[in-house]
């Protein structure tokens, strides 16, 4: 059986400000970051990445800048803004009290 | 949100940068990721073909990521711009119509606001030029405004407090010699602080300092860009030459821009050249008497303080000037102060309200051009919009927004309204040109500054904005509304009329309207202007021709250039061309008359226009003295004693009986009426009869400021053989602005003219745009009606009726909008000009042209869709079903 799951809607956001939020990445470094925390566990189409951050830099949560990649090419590096570490808290406490509510609610 | 908009706005100003680095970012992803799968055992090309079937499509992952940028709105609006630029290019003739009926629109008002601005809005060129405030002293027993005196000045200036700085000028004319060459200028005398209370900078050198304005201080000048232009060839070198001013050496210490053209519109030109006040008393050594004496001739300025405003100003002027009232009862008594915003007082304030109707007129009819001009092409939009009703139903059924489609519309309008708004604007600079070019075309002389400015482009660029949300919205609304099943189901040729009819029916009805008050405007002007033909000045203005010499200001000058008059007068008359000639004080038909007050038994003191002039004045300019005489020729004896009256001024003086022989006061003296001279125009064509006096020219009175000389030939060939002739008697004063009988008339009836032209051109232009408007209206309907007229065809309606059937719907609406309009015209004139008070028969013939003309207008743009009407052939229309 395949262990992998769908990601839910509106999650993608959440896991990108988790995953910057430990240090600046580039778009494929968000990506591993991703699949790393989530043990494999998230089927993630990687094209969908970028729309997501553009729209989080967009809305000013997290900041870009050019920078040196490991393997010394140019490359686009993310980081949070304190706007985005402020959402960042907010939305996983909400997360956490969804989870908990959903979990209790289909445990009852 | 803030983010949101910098991120916009970004994205589209750099949006082939944003476009690079997105390509870079997501190339550098799937290499990256490559690079991983050959580590992990992978060939490359394998690896690089499994990165990016993991990537997923990136034209898709890069629309995406533009509308997460928010670029979506601007791509559709690309887009919007494409399409509609290719349904234009279908139909160009649609195209070019509404664009250029834009433009006359836009056109108009904009040249109009451009005047507007120039002469009631638009701030002195200064910095914070909303601080600088006019101070008028104001004659509260004539009701006249009234200038200020120099001890009045100082009065304000120490006292004030919500004034920072307070000046005073003078303006006059002046013989101004460089190189050689003695050209007339106008020059501003003022107070030592007056260009740092502008704070307004030279381009070069310095401006007035204190010191400068003092009568032990070296005479300085400051010349204006274009005088240095003109007359030092833009010479860096000019500071420290020196000018003569009326043979007076003054050194050039500062040139000032050109965008500054003085304070005050009034004089028909901008001051050329600026002395301190002090030093005018060498130029017009009279002046010296008016630092200590109440007498007006200053005019202030003055710069408000912090935290004052112009009506507390006021407040305080109004205080001291009571103060003054009070210690000065002898001079000041009736006088008191009003405090104007210098950018709302450009002119004496009594010429605002004339220059205000006047202009009012003219914003008016430019209006109703640009309103007609909307209706019109909301019309022309509106028939678009329904004929591609088809299109948007199918675009709404495959799942288009609304508001999209709406989108869709209004960026049509704007693509045509951008050419439209730009041949406006050249439209603008031409109506510029023209009214630059008629002298005195609102009836006063002002020194308006008619170029090119931003403020224009705002207004062109804002009322254009304007226009297509107009013309625009109301027709993409309208055509959008339906929905999309009914819309798919009626055909092209439906027999229902659709519920549009009103609508565009209202549209031409508004139009034609508003040509009909633009003809009767126009027509109403056109007869006043008709009438002033038959006008009589009250002397034959053929053969004439007047010229103005720069009389000098310094006494010194004077008696050598008297007598190179006399000199010049002789010769002229010698000349076989030349019937006669004279010289005189003032011109004929000039709106500035001097005046002198005078007194006899019968009428008490009155104050009378009067004219200083030679023994063959009369003769010369063709005014005949119906009773006694005119001056002697002997100038030997006390002429000074003598007097010629006109026919009014004799008739009112004694009620009637001649009055030759009658003694008047005058100054002092007794003089005695010699003879009456019949009534002439003297300000202007339209003035009423008014008494006038004609006083002679003396060695001790003032010297003539002008020559008549009846010519014998065409009088503007004389004028080059004049000024020869002047040169070579070796005055240095110049000689200039020669004018002909006819160029005198014509100036008098400038204003008249251009109202007359202009508000009738914009009548016939509207009148075109509405039979277009019209026309369009007839012809959808006609074609709409197709299968209703070729069912009564079939039925056997006659070609006759069917054409009558259209003829009549457009005689109808010409009718309900030319009432309409006639009335509302007639209104708005009664209104706006008093002049016009008695509209009787003679308004009755321009309304009934205006009647007519809309008759034939109606019926001319009815013939072509009647007459298609009447051809239907009704086989192969309704076949075509």
């Amino acid at each position: 059986m395949d262990k992998t799951v769908e990601l839910i809607p509106g999650t993608l956001d959440l896991l990108i400000l988790k995953a910057v939020s430990l240090e600046p990445l580039h778009g494929y470094g968000v990506l591993l970051r991703i699949q790393q925390i989530c043990r494999g566990a998230l089927r993630i189409q990687q094209g969908s990445l970028y729309p997501a951050l553009y729209k989080l830099e967009a809305e000013g949560l997290i900041s870009s800048s050019w920078g040196q990649s490991e393997n010394n090419r140019r490359a686009k590096y993310y980081d949070l803004t304190e706007a985005g570490r402020a959402r960042f808290l907010q939305e996983s406490q909400k997360w956490t009290r969804v989870v908990a509510v959903m979990s209790a609610a289909l445990r009852a | 949100m803030l983010s949101r908009v910098r991120a916009f706005v970004m994205a589209i100003s750099h949006r082939f940068r944003m476009e690079a680095a997105m390509d870079e970012e997501l190339r550098f992803h799937m290499e990256a990721h490559a690079e991983d799968l050959v580590r992990s055992g992978l060939t490359r090309r394998e690896a690089e073909r499994q990165a990016a079937i993991a990537f997923g499509a990136v034209v898709a992952v890069k629309q995406d990521c533009r509308r997460a940028l928010g670029l979506r709105l601007f791509d559709e609006f690309a887009q919007d711009i494409r399409y509609a630029a290719r349904g234009l290019r279908r139909n160009p003739g649609f195209g070019a119509a509404v664009a250029l009926t834009l433009s006359l629109g836009t056109g108009a008002t904009t040249a109009v606001f451009s005047v507007a601005d120039e002469a009631l809005f638009r701030p002195l060129p200064v910095p914070q030029a909303e601080r600088l405030v006019n101070i008028f002293a104001l004659d509260r027993k004539a009701g006249r405004y009234v200038s200020s005196s120099f001890p009045d000045y100082e009065e304000f200036r120490q006292r004030t407090t919500t004034l920072e700085h307070l000046s005073a000028y003078v303006r006059f004319q002046v013989n101004a010699t460089v190189r050689e060459r003695t050209d007339r200028v106008q020059i501003e005398a003022v107070t030592g602080n007056y260009f740092s209370m502008l704070r307004l900078n030279p381009i070069k050198g310095r401006v007035f300092r204190d010191t400068d304005d003092s009568a032990a201080a070296e005479p300085v000048a400051l010349i204006h860009e274009e005088y240095w232009q003109r007359v030092f060839d833009n010479d860096p070198a000019a500071l420290g030459k020196t000018i003569l001013i009326e043979d007076r050496p003054f050194t050039v210490v500062g040139i000032v821009p050109r965008r500054f053209r003085g304070p005050n519109l009034n004089w028909q030109e901008p001051p050329q050249v600026w002395i301190p006040l002090r030093a005018a008393a060498s130029v017009v050594p009279p002046f010296a008497n008016l630092f200590n004496l109440r007498a007006p001739w200053l005019v202030m300025i003055g710069r408000l303080n912090p935290n004052y405003t112009a009506h507390q100003a006021d407040v305080e002027f109004k205080t001291i000037a009571a103060g003054l009232a009070h210690a000065e009862p002898g001079t000041n008594r009736d006088l008191t102060a009003v405090v104007l915003g210098a950018s709302e007082s450009k002119f004496w304030p009594a010429y605002r309200n004339e220059i205000g109707q006047s202009i009012g007129i003219f914003a008016l009819a430019s209006v109703l051009v640009l309103l007609l001009a909307c209706a019109n092409i909301s019309n022309l939009q509106l028939a678009r919009a329904l004929a591609r009703r088809r299109e948007f139903a199918v675009r709404v059924a495959l799942g288009a927004a609304h508001m999209r489609l709406v989108r869709q519309i209004l960026t049509e309008s704007l693509l045509l309204a951008v050419p439209g708004c730009l041949v406006g604007f050249v439209i603008a600079l031409g109506l510029q040109a023209i009214l630059i070019r008629v002298p005195n075309a609102f009836g006063l002389p002002l020194a308006l500054d008619l170029t090119m400015n931003d403020r224009m482009g705002v207004f062109s660029t804002a009322i254009t904005g304007t226009a297509v949300l107009l013309f625009g919205l109301f027709p993409a609304l309208r055509a959008t509304r339906s929905d999309a099943a009914t819309s798919l189901k009626e055909s092209g040729n439906a027999l229902s009329p659709g519920g549009d009819g009103w609508l565009r029916n209202g549209l031409v009805v508004a139009q034609i309207c508003f040509a009909a008050i633009l003809l009767t405007g126009g027509g109403l002007f056109a007869r006043d202007l008709l009438r002033s033909y038959s006008i009589d000045p009250g002397l034959p203005m053929d053969h004439l021709l007047t010229a103005t010499f720069g009389t000098p200001t310094n006494p010194a000058l004077l008696g050598g250039f008297r007598r190179a008059q006399t000199e010049l007068e002789q010769r002229l008359s010698d000349l076989p061309t030349v019937e006669s000639a004279a010289l005189a004080r003032e011109n004929l038909l000039s709106p500035v008359q001097g005046s002198i007050p005078v007194e006899s038994q019968e009428s008490g003191p009155i104050l009378l226009q009067r004219n200083f002039v030679d023994p063959g004045f009369f003769h010369t300019v063709g005014i005949d003295i119906v009773s006694g005489r005119g001056f002697p020729t002997n100038r030997a004896t006390g002429q000074q004693t003598f007097a010629v009256v006109n026919g009014t001024l004799a008739a009112r003086a004694r009620h009637g009986s001649d009055p030759v022989g009658m003694l008047m006061k005058m100054q002092g003296a007794s003089i005695e009426i010699i003879g009456v001279a019949r009534d002439a125009k003297y300000g202007s064509l339209w003035e009423e009869p008014k008494p006038y006096i004609y006083l002679p020219l003396s060695p001790e009175g003032p010297p003539p400021n002008y020559l008549m000389v009846r010519t014998r030939v065409a009088p503007e060939q004389m004028a080059p053989l004049i000024r020869r002739e002047w040169e070579r008697i070796g005055s240095h004063a110049p000689m200039y602005d020669f004018r002909t009988g006819e160029d005198l008339l014509n100036a008098s009836l400038a204003p008249q003219r251009v109202a007359a032209g202009g508000i009738g051109a914009f009548g016939i232009l509207a009148l075109l745009l509405a039979s277009l408007g019209l026309y369009s209206v007839l012809a959808y309907s006609v074609k709409q009606r197709t299968r209703e007229l070729a069912i009564r065809a079939a039925v056997g309606a006659r070609p006759g009726v069917v054409i009558w059937n259209v003829m009549r719907r457009s005689l109808v609406l010409a009718a309900a909008g030319g009432v309409i309009g006639i009335a509302l015209g007639a209104a708005v004139m009664r209104v706006l000009v008093t002049r016009l008070s008695g509209l009787s028969m003679e308004g009755g013939v321009v309304f009934s042209s205006v009647a007519a003309l809309l008759a034939c207008m109606s019926i001319t743009a009815s013939l072509l869709p009647a007459f298609r009407a009447s051809r239907i052939n009704p086989g192969s229309a309704l076949r075509g079903e």
